[in-house]
């Protein structure tokens, strides 16, 4: 992709808020006629989000400009490249994103518990910790403790997960005397 | 002499051991609590109120008051050592904490942070003791028109944290604040950006952002880069020394100043006394291009200035009965239980308990260094932990934190899609920080915007023509120069500095 381009590509992110900011007054308030209720010469619940919205739009549109201006400008070809800096496993990153995104609806499924339980054997793998030794003990030992803390001492109500999942939640907790 | 007697007495109160043993547990709750991030130490308060009925007011008083203490210094503990704040309050300490961890010297860095949080709290309970009466007169000249002005020099003070980039910083800052105005707005009852879902009209809770956007983040950069975390041997890993104490000392007096003019205002609260003294502290310090990187200034002034808001903020609530925060609410709870009513009569009819409440808070700032660093070296020895182990549980506990807030899964949902958008801010370079901060004051400015509004009848000059508010807002606007100044120089004197650089 030519040089010129790929500068033109940062434009993107501010014309995607500028866009938003002109979109979302749309969806500001459920019902419009709403508004229509506030006395006159009163602010009313739309005046406090117009403001920030406009201020957004005024802040996105100069970053959008800059980054246009900066691409208009640049040498079509560029010059000595700068020393590449230490690799970044992006692949890494987003797997371990994905882990956190799994983890949370795993929670509603699963209970807390076992969700838990799962997540950190999984998340110790993907950082690199592979012996058993270690990661069995530290999830399961790292779980009980969580449970005792969060469910006994502090009575959170944690997800319980559904079906089968819930009625072993319960023996668990049973088993651990915290139910 | 009266007072010195008086003093005495408090102290007397204060010191009997049940009164002493309870301050001490308080003080080790709040520091804990305060260090997990979402269990504040306002829930922990809240959840220590009903310990406290059977309880004598003084022993209660002592009790909330430590937790108080140590809770507002308590957040900063996961601010340094893992760049999740504990509170909202510690979201600075995140600035230049985190990166003295990351360069070995957490140890240092929680040192600096407890001694500065000891000397702007000390500060602030002596100014309780000896000048609670004039300043509370001060405070009560304070209305909503002056109120906005205050969370407004907070929220532009993010011009001063703004490095290189104030457009992007602001841009960040309003979003921050448009998210803020998700649910049913404070005045009129309507629900907005709720998209027709009921689980939006509660609004965005600001910790479930502040967790999603810090923790996660971070957390998956521990994975991929492994860094390590430990305390370094060497120079940058060894402890503070008086010489580094010294060095810094401007910074805790300016932090102590500011955070005790702050945290007089009700409704301003530690929060905006330290952003404002971070704020300044970059200017004032010297070193303002190198603050981000781990400079002990920068952890140093927003430290001493929210600790120094504790005690200036039990001025108004006990010489004007008005609680200025969620706190020090509770606090006024516990004393109306108690049948204490504070107020002006306060201190004429049990001026002993208001002196034993002052001792108690001064002794409990003092104890916060005992405690302090009790529990700040039980969370250091968790950097020794492999990072892959660390970030889980630093991961689960964020899911329970922001569950946690109002039991409601809907929070887990949008701490997740904020630890998202953080990572990649984070990787992109967007400023987070703004954004936070306009979440957390964001719906405290609209609130008092509009309450001034209905107050002085719709009238939009009103922060302009009470005196207090229209300085405040000028101070502010001299803020906005003072932080800008150094772009704005290079453009006023443009071809002069071009030539003498050597352009022709």
């Amino acid at each position: 992709m030519p040089r010129r381009a790929k500068l033109l590509l940062k434009a993107v992110p501010p014309a995607l808020i500028l866009i938003a900011a002109f979109v979302l007054p749309r969806f500001m308030l459920q019902n419009q006629n709403m508004a229509a209720m506030i006395g006159e010469g009163e602010a009313g619940p739309t005046f406090w989000p117009n403001v920030m919205l406009t201020l957004v739009a005024i802040c996105a549109a100069f970053w959008l400009v800059r980054e246009v201006w900066t691409a208009l400008r640049a040498p079509a070809v560029a010059g000595e490249a700068p020393p590449p800096a230490a690799p970044y496993n992006w692949r890494l990153a987003w797997a371990g994103l994905a882990i956190v995104i799994l983890y949370g609806v795993a929670i509603q499924y699963l209970g807390f518990a076992f969700a838990t339980l799962l997540f950190l054997a999984v998340w110790l793998i993907l950082g690199g910790v592979r012996r058993p030794l270690t990661v069995a003990p530290v999830a399961v030992i790292g779980t009980l403790v969580l449970l005792y803390v969060f469910v006994a001492l502090a009575q959170m109500p944690l997800d319980r997960g559904r079906g089968v999942f819930a009625g072993g939640t319960i023996e668990l907790y049973q088993a651990l005397r915290i139910y | 002499m009266e007072v010195f007697d008086l003093i005495v007495t408090g102290f007397a109160g204060a010191l009997q051991p049940f009164n002493f043993m309870v301050l001490v547990i308080g003080l080790l709750v709040g520091v804990i609590a305060g260090a997990l991030p979402g269990i504040s130490f306002v829930n922990a308060m809240a959840m220590a109120l009903p310990f406290t009925y059977l309880m004598q007011p003084i022993s209660a008083m002592a009790f909330l008051g430590g937790i108080y203490a140590g809770g507002v210094f308590g957040g900063s503990i996961s601010s340094i050592l893992i760049n999740i704040p504990g509170t909202p309050a510690s979201l600075p300490s995140c600035w230049d904490g985190y990166p003295l961890t990351r360069k070995g010297q957490s140890r240092r860095a929680l040192q600096i942070a407890i001694v500065a949080s000891a000397t702007g709290g000390l500060f602030s309970a002596l100014l309780l003791t000896f000048a609670a009466p004039p300043f509370a007169r001060f405070a009560l000249r304070f209305d909503q028109p002056e109120f906005f002005a205050a969370t407004v020099l907070g929220l532009l003070s993010v011009i001063a944290i703004a490095k290189d980039a104030p457009v992007i910083s602001m841009l960040s800052l309003f979003i921050g604040m448009l998210i803020g105005t998700i649910g049913v707005d404070p005045m009129y009852g309507m629900p907005r950006f709720t998209f027709g879902t009921d689980a939006m009209q509660s609004g965005i809770n600001f910790t479930v952002v502040m967790i999603g956007l810090f923790a996660i983040g971070e957390v998956v950069d521990l994975i991929v880069e492994k860094p390590d975390l430990s305390v370094r041997k060497g120079p940058g890993g060894q402890s503070l020394s008086g010489r580094d104490v010294w060095a810094i000392k401007g910074s805790i007096a300016r932090g102590t100043g500011i955070g005790s003019m702050i945290g007089m205002i009700p409704g301003a609260g530690a929060t905006v006394g330290a952003v404002i003294a971070y704020g300044v502290e970059k200017q004032a310090s010297g070193r303002g291009r190198e603050f981000g990187t781990g400079v002990p200034q920068g952890l140093a002034a927003p430290e001493s200035a929210k600790n120094a808001t504790t005690g200036a903020a039990l001025i108004p609530l006990l010489t004007l009965g008005i609680p200025g925060s969620a706190a020090t609410a509770i606090m006024l709870a516990a004393m109306m239980l108690h049948g204490v009513n504070p107020g002006p009569l306060l201190f004429t009819t049990d001026v002993t308990t208001v002196y034993t409440i002052f001792a108690a808070m001064i002794l409990a700032n003092l104890l916060m260094i005992v405690a302090a660093v009790f529990v700040a070296r039980g969370f250091s020895t968790l950097m020794r932990t492999p990072p892959a182990i660390l970030g889980a549980f630093i991961i689960v506990l964020s899911v329970i934190g922001a569950f946690g807030v109002r039991n409601n899964f809907f929070d887990v949902w949008v701490c997740l899609a904020f630890g998202v958008l953080g990572y990649v801010m984070k990787r992109t370079g967007f400023p987070s920080a703004p954004m936070v901060l306009g979440v957390i004051l964001g719906p405290l400015a609209e609130r008092y915007f509009l309450t001034s509004l209905a107050t002085y009848e719709n009238n939009y000059l009103i922060f302009f023509q009470r005196p207090i508010s229209a300085t405040i807002l000028g101070l502010a606007g001299l803020f906005i120069l003072w932080s800008l100044w150094p772009l704005i120089q290079p453009l006023l004197s443009g071809p002069q500095r071009k030539s003498r650089k050597g352009f022709p």
